[in-house]
């Protein structure tokens, strides 16, 4: 798994560090905010199209890697992370009256992380293995046991 | 004439951590899913074998708004659907959630 990803998340982590740091929230401060969100959404960007190169390799013949996998949910989780830590900055250039161009687009991005982040990479693992041996409980079965508990 | 649907151990177990009032909104999630799968999911971008969609939502339940992910595969015989796992996070509700949803 690429270094230079790696790297790229690190880089915006340390991004989101400085920003913290600012006391100021005028123009220059919604200046840098953009340009963070920029780094995060290109940062998003590459990990996304790193996974779909690897997953068209894996198509075209090349061995599933298991622990490749799990190093870029790693990447994943870390991101969503940064990406967790930026509402704080774009309210408080809301809140000096200014806006944010990216905001919509950091809204997509940041959905797509959390569904990431938000599946255990093993259990996912062992789940799929479930799914091509064809088990796992009718919807109906599991609705009857499951609507009334507690 | 809507999917079927079978659920892993693993997206069972999900559920059982959910509060009951977010487990049956998930239920109706899943229902609807069955309907119309493909209108409402997208190839997945989960670090794994290609294969898997995403279907994604979200509900507010008490003072958090629950960001939902289903992630599952279409069975071989192109009417059933697999759910391998649910994935759930809660977010309290801020005025930092304006920039949480689309």
């Amino acid at each position: 798994m690429s270094i230079a990803l790696k790297n790229q998340v690190e880089a915006s982590s340390r991004s989101a560090d400085e920003l913290l740091m600012t006391d100021h929230h005028d123009a220059l401060f919604a200046f840098d905010v953009e340009d963070f969100l920029r780094q995060i959404l290109d940062a998003a960007a590459a990990i996304k199209d790193a996974v779909v190169r690897w997953q068209r390799r894996i198509e075209s013949g090349m061995a599933f890697d298991k622990e490749e996998g799990r190093s870029f949910h790693r990447l994943f989780c870390r991101l969503e992370e940064v990406f967790a830590r930026t509402p704080a900055f774009l309210r408080m250039v809301r809140e000096s009256g200014l806006s944010i161009q990216s905001v919509d687009e950091f809204q997509a991005a940041w959905n797509d992380l959390r569904a990431v982040a938000s599946v255990d990479f093993d259990r996912f693992d062992a789940a799929a293995q479930a799914i091509e041996r064809g088990e796992g409980r009718a919807l109906a079965e599991v609705k009857n046991a499951l609507w009334d508990a507690p | 004439m809507p999917y079927g649907m079978r659920l892993e151990r693993e997206a069972v177990e999900d559920f059982e951590r959910l509060p009951q009032a977010c487990r049956r909104r998930v239920f109706r999630h899943l229902e609807l899913l069955c309907e119309s799968p493909t209108a409402l999911s997208r190839p997945s971008h989960f670090p794994y074998r290609p294969g898997f969609q995403l279907y994604s939502f979200n509900f507010v339940h008490e003072n958090a708004r629950w960001f939902m992910n289903v992630l599952f595969k279409y069975g071989v015989d192109e009417q059933s659907l697999f759910v391998a796992a649910i994935g759930a996070k809660p977010v309290g509700l801020t005025g930092d959630d304006d920039f949480s949803v689309d």
